[in-house]
């Protein structure tokens, strides 16, 4: 076992100190600022919490379609009644699924991931049952509640001690913010990538969803449909738009959804610029039954040892 | 009745925050190595806090479950996989007198290594030897071992010295060329 000596200590703890005291100090955003934020992000989480558990426990119940779109579609466009009735379909299906993702940089900048990075794999949003494979070696099975993450084995050395999976439940996953918006940009790159809810609270925000004509697929015909929320509330100035453009076949089934989410970056100064996420999802063989099991006990790493449940 | 006891809920979460949102705000600062995702990361903590006070003995130690909500809290969002960290601005030259000045620029240093580090070894770092934590807290909080605990300090601190070397060569040669050219 490697030890520290008390010298190296004592100095750790002379840098430590000098690099804490010295951290920029904003008024803005501690003390009183600091308060007003939490209660924000207090009032926008009830607010959507209300929203997406609604579409969630519909789902749940296997009467998602008929439940949003009675909250939904009143008065609603063509184009914005179809969108939403195949989202509140999807919530409570099964589907093979295959994204792409892409990432990129307008500044200067480290890339998060080896851009493209593909995702195979498939759900059962109803049972909660999930598996997905990613190209950069990651693996993860979601059962119930639970979020098992299978990590690639240099990771697994540093951050979990030598086993090979992650347990965390899924709430745990949900995003630190309480809008759709940023419920969507979060969920982009969590567990869930794909979030019918949440793109169906986005609509619901006031999208202006358009009618772009036909199209077609492998097997299928149908319509595109296109919409962008510019300044998704709640995203505090971190997001700057999100764009889907979706795909329905005549059965009124996703076939696919291209989502844009644009981020706003800042480099060093006077390089201010964007960092734009594609996903570009396909989705097949809808209604399919599977099954999941969790990896064995003795394989993971039981992330939180929490004091407090939430 | 209701409306008093939540007065005083909101009174004690508002003190607390007054006083020691500062503080968590400096730590978490280092434990991200960015200062947008450490205001982030304390309001989600603080936020999670709020909504379980009345459920915990906030009397004893807040700063405590604090501590460990924004330690798992990022262990979370870390988890989230390709979650791209935000390039952020550099951070500003002190102004001040020159002691200060050395000073606000090794403090910056230091957070520029702290960020270069593993974010396992850098959490260590933070919490043993800025928040001054035993080693079995760390691991409780951190969810290893302390034996783990003790090899990620000790691979920490030499990678902390490595890269504050690496840095403080770069800022001498970046000085010297823009002298000369």
């Amino acid at each position: 076992m490697e030890d520290v000596h008390a010298d190296e200590a004592r100095e750790a703890r002379r840098l430590l100190a000098t690099a804490f005291e010295t951290v920029p100090a904003d008024p803005a955003t501690a003390g009183d600022g600091l308060l007003r934020a939490v209660r924000r992000r207090d009032a926008r989480r009830r607010r959507t919490r209300a929203l997406v558990a609604a579409g969630g426990a519909a789902a749940a119940a296997g009467i998602a379609a008929a439940v949003l779109l009675s909250v939904t579609v009143a008065g609603a466009t063509p184009a914005l009644a179809a969108v939403t009735s195949a989202l509140s379909r999807a919530a409570a299906d099964s589907f093979h699924m295959n994204v792409i993702v892409t990432e990129h940089l307008t500044v200067p900048g480290r890339l998060g991931i080896p851009s493209p990075l593909y995702i195979t794999g498939k759900l059962d949003l109803k049972r909660n049952l999930g598996e997905e494979t990613l190209s950069n070696g990651w693996r993860t099975l979601i059962v119930g509640q639970k979020a098992y993450t299978k990590l690639p084995p240099p990771q697994a050395r540093t951050d979990t001690g030598g086993k090979r999976w992650t347990e965390e439940p899924l709430q745990d996953a949900e995003p630190p913010y309480g809008s759709a918006g940023a419920q969507l940009a979060w969920d982009f790159n969590s567990d869930r990538p794909f979030n019918p809810q949440a793109l169906l609270a986005l609509l619901k925000s006031g999208a202006k969803v358009l009618n772009e004509g036909s199209v077609s697929g492998p097997g299928w015909t149908g319509t595109r449909y296109r919409f962008t929320v510019s300044h998704p509330d709640g995203t505090a100035g971190v997001v700057d738009s999100i764009t889907c453009t979706v795909d329905l076949d005549r059965q009124g089934h996703i076939r696919s959804l291209a989502q844009t989410t644009v981020f706003v970056a800042s480099g060093k100064p006077g390089t201010a610029g964007k960092m734009i996420y594609t996903a570009d999802f396909t989705f097949s063989d809808f209604g399919i039954r599977f099954s999941v099991t969790p990896p064995p006990a003795s394989q993971i790493d039981h992330d939180l040892g929490v004091a407090v449940q939430f | 009745m209701m409306r008093r006891g939540a007065e005083e809920f909101d009174e004690r979460f508002t003190a607390f925050v007054r006083s020691r949102g500062e503080y968590h705000l400096r730590m978490a600062t280092l434990l991200t190595g960015n200062p947008d995702a450490a205001e982030d990361l304390v309001q989600a903590s603080l936020l999670k806090l709020y909504r379980a006070w009345s459920r915990i003995d906030t009397a004893g130690d807040p700063d405590a479950y604090l501590r460990r909500i924004i330690v798992n809290t990022r262990r979370s969002w870390w988890r989230a996989r390709w979650r791209q960290e935000t390039p952020v601005p550099e951070v500003p030259e002190a102004a001040a007198g020159e002691d200060a000045a050395e000073r606000q620029a090794v403090g910056t240093l230091v957070r520029q290594a702290l960020a270069r580090l593993p974010r396992q070894q850098r959490a260590v770092l933070v919490l043993r030897y800025c928040e001054d934590l035993p080693e079995a807290e760390v691991a409780s909080l951190l969810g290893c071992s302390a034996g783990a605990v003790k090899t990620h300090a000790h691979r920490g601190l030499r990678a902390l010295r490595e890269s504050l070397s690496d840095l403080d060569s770069s800022a001498v040669n970046e000085t010297s060329g823009s002298a000369s050219g």
